[in-house]
Formats: structure tokens, C-alpha cells, sequence
């Protein structure tokens, strides 16, 4: 069964919420915690019926951060429906917006759609993720001496970028595309300490970006060899570095985004892999 | 031995110094291919060995290691190509243009090691 997540919900909208999906989920509402473990619930969703905005965007990045980057829906849910712009929500990682009282039909067939597992992998896009997913552990081993365990994919539809650096490679030819690597800043300079074989608070910004950059590169002209093999040609381009929470990168148009999850440790770093062949 | 390393990557180039240093190299670094033929002209042939990245800005290695063969003053100094490009046709391509060897990303310092010893004592 799923199990969903409620977070800061004032008795109605707790009430209503899990009267939607006692039938089809475990709901457990709480208030908000930072230290919570989130990675093994289906769906998060937060209430929040005040303006505090900072505040709201802060517990919304806090939550995206504690996902791991898994495949985490996090709905926030308000009262009232009323225009205002929730562009800074998707940004920090807020994966729709819903209000208590919008049409019961519609508000429920929304809730429950987060609650449908992704779809798997096609055969031939497991033909040229697994070269990704292979070379991604590679580079970190043989480079940082640090085991990463891919943890799983899936799709999405849009490129949003939700993770403090992220290494952006272009792949032009016959195949088409873009490859990028995201980090949370304590991993990414966790990463680089061990290839650079010195001390974390060693380094810095500037390291750190020459290094996502090297990393990115790396995977993607390892995977390159395998990937000829099965007849996507391309070029790599020189990379790129997106520094920042919410960016959204561009990519090739109709092209599947698949989100490779890693894990190192405790921690967790993702790879967006979207290409389309000529 | 003084070994010029052409990266545009701070890190890498961080890495392989750290790497060649214990056995007493020397090494000047270069951020593209311009930059590691610059150096040469400077030196001449004080240089034994070059490691040269192929993806770079302004001058890739692939065109750095091309003048530099053609250049008859430094055609006979060893290039060890160092790069993240895997397929078999730019190994081909480097070996045609006379890299003296082909070290791919991502590598240990083992690896590059026993790449340069090869190319240094030609076996």
C-alpha cells in the first residue's frame, strides 16, 4: 500500500485529505519536521494557509532535499483556490498546487494520480541508460574511491534542475541530447575532496564547479564507447555548470527526461538523461 | 623530466601533478592546446613528455597534438593523449595523428603511471 505524508495540516484539510486516500494509501499526519525520513512514502503533501512564503519555501526545499531525489510528488495544499503565482513553488521543488476547494472530483483524481507508480523503463531505454548508469559508478569509484549505488529511475517531463551545482553536457550528431549530474553542495565537495585527495574545507566554489564539470564529461564520454555500440553517435560538448536551486534546462524537444537516482552513504546525488535519436 | 599537462580542468590537472610528482617530474600546465604549443615553443626540447586532454576551449587537444607532430622541433616528443572520449575512432584518429599513448577518463593514478612508463621506455 502507499503511504503518504501529511505535513502542517489544520484538522479540515487533514480530514479531507486522508478521507480522499484512506482507501488507496497509509496516511500519517504530522507536523513538520526537518529531521524526518521521507524516503519511504509515496507522496508528500503540505498545508499552508498563511503568507509566509519564505517559510513555506523553505520546508518545501527542506522536503525536495530529504527526498533523495526519489520519485517524491510534493503537492502543497491551501484552502482557497485565488490567483497568485506559483512559479517559486516549482522552483524549490513543488510538484503541483491544490486548493481545498477546488471540484471534489477533480481534487481527488489529482491526489490520486500521485499515487500511480511511474512506469518502468522501455527495453530500449534501458539500452542507453545502463551504459549512464554504469559509467556514473565508474567514474566515482576509480576517481573519489566512493561507491555510488544507483537506486532507480524514472521519467518526467520537464528538465528542472533541483540541487545546489549541476554538471550540464550537450550531445550533438545523429543522437541528441542533454546529460546533467545534480548535487547538494556537501556531496559535490565531498566528491572533489577525494579526487583532489585533500580535505573537504579545502575546497572551494571554484573546485568544486571545474569538478562537476570534469565529472559530467567523464561519464558522459565513458558511456560514449557503449553507446556507439548501439548506434547513438554524438559529440560531446565542452561542459557547463549551473550553479543555483530551480533552474530549468533546456532539451530536446518530445525527448523521454529519465532521472537516474545514486546514493553515497547517506547521501544522494541524481542524473537527468534525455536523448533522441536524428 | 619536465611534462607539460594540457587540461582545462583545474582538478584533473591537480590530480595528474599530484600523480607524476613522486617520481620526480616536473610540470607546467596548460589550460588548452594553444597554451601547451606556447609552452613548448618556451622550452623546446627541455620537454620529455606532453598529457593532453582532447575536449578543450580555444585550441582542442586533437588539433594541439596535429601541429605539434607536423612541427618538426617537437615531433619527436611522446603525447599521451588524456581524455574522456572512449570510442575506438578517436583512439584510431590519435594514433594516426602519433599520440605515443591513450589514457581514458575516468583513471587511476596507477593506470597513468604505467601509461607513461610505457611510453617512456617504449614497451
Amino acid at each position: 500500500m502507499a503511504k503518504v505524508l501529511l505535513n502542517d495540516c489544520s484538522p479540515d484539510a487533514s480530514q479531507k485529505l486522508t478521507n480522499v486516500l484512506k482507501d488507496s494509501a497509509e496516511v500519517i499526519v504530522e507536523p513538520f519536521s526537518e529531521q524526518r525520513e521521507i524516503t519511504d512514502f509515496n507522496l508528500v503533501i503540505l498545508y499552508s494557509n498563511n503568507g509566509d512564503d519564505q517559510n513555506i519555501l523553505r520546508k518545501i526545499k527542506n522536503l525536495h532535499f530529504r527526498t533523495k531525489f526519489r520519485n517524491i510528488p510534493i503537492l502543497l495544499v491551501k484552502d482557497k483556490s485565488e490567483y497568485f503565482s506559483d512559479q517559486p513553488y516549482f522552483n524549490f521543488g513543488v510538484s503541483e498546487f491544490m486548493a481545498l476547494d477546488e471540484p471534489e472530483p477533480i481534487f481527488n483524481q489529482i491526489l490520486q494520480g500521485y499515487l500511480n507508480p511511474g512506469r518502468q523503463p522501455l527495453d530500449r531505454e534501458l539500452i542507453y541508460l545502463s551504459p549512464f548508469i554504469e559509467s556514473t559508478k565508474q567514474v566515482l569509484s576509480k576517481m573519489a574511491s566512493m561507491e555510488a549505488e544507483f537506486r532507480g529511475v524514472y521519467f518526467k517531463n520537464s528538465l528542472r534542475v533541483l540541487g545546489d551545482v549541476s554538471g550540464v553536457i550537450g550531445l550533438s550528431g545523429t543522437t541528441e541530447g542533454t546529460v546533467i549530474i545534480t548535487f547538494l553542495w556537501n556531496l559535490a565537495q565531498r566528491v572533489i575532496a577525494n579526487i583532489m585527495d585533500v580535505k573537504q574545507n579545502e575546497i572551494n566554489a571554484e573546485m568544486i564547479h571545474d569538478g562537476v564539470g570534469e565529472i559530467i564529461n567523464m561519464i558522459s564520454g565513458s558511456a560514449k564507447k557503449s553507446l556507439l555500440e548501439a548506434s547513438y553517435d554524438f559529440q560531446l560538448s565542452i561542459p557547463t555548470i549551473i550553479v543555483g536551486w530551480g533552474h530549468e534546462v533546456g532539451h530536446p524537444e518530445n525527448a523521454t527526461i529519465a532521472v537516474l537516482t545514486f546514493d553515497v552513504g547517506d547521501q544522494a546525488f541524481v542524473l537527468h538523461v534525455s536523448l533522441t535519436q536524428k | 623530466m619536465n611534462v607539460i599537462i594540457a587540461d582545462d580542468s583545474k582538478v584533473v590537472r591537480s590530480i595528474v601533478e599530484k600523480a607524476i610528482k613522486p617520481l620526480g617530474y616536473s610540470s607546467f600546465q596548460a589550460i588548452h592546446g594553444g597554451e601547451a604549443i606556447e609552452i613548448l615553443e618556451k622550452m623546446g626540447s627541455k620537454v620529455d613528455l606532453i598529457l593532453m586532454d582532447w575536449n578543450m576551449p580555444i585550441m582542442d587537444g586533437y588539433n594541439a597534438l596535429v601541429k605539434i607532430k607536423e612541427d618538426s622541433r617537437f615531433s619527436s616528443i611522446p603525447i599521451i593523449m588524456l581524455t574522456s572520449e572512449s570510442d575506438d575512432n578517436k583512439v584510431k584518429m590519435a594514433r594516426d595523428a602519433g599520440a605515443a599513448g591513450y589514457v581514458k577518463k575516468p583513471f587511476t593514478s596507477d593506470e597513468l603511471l604505467d601509461n607513461i612508463q610505457r611510453v617512456i621506455t617504449g614497451s
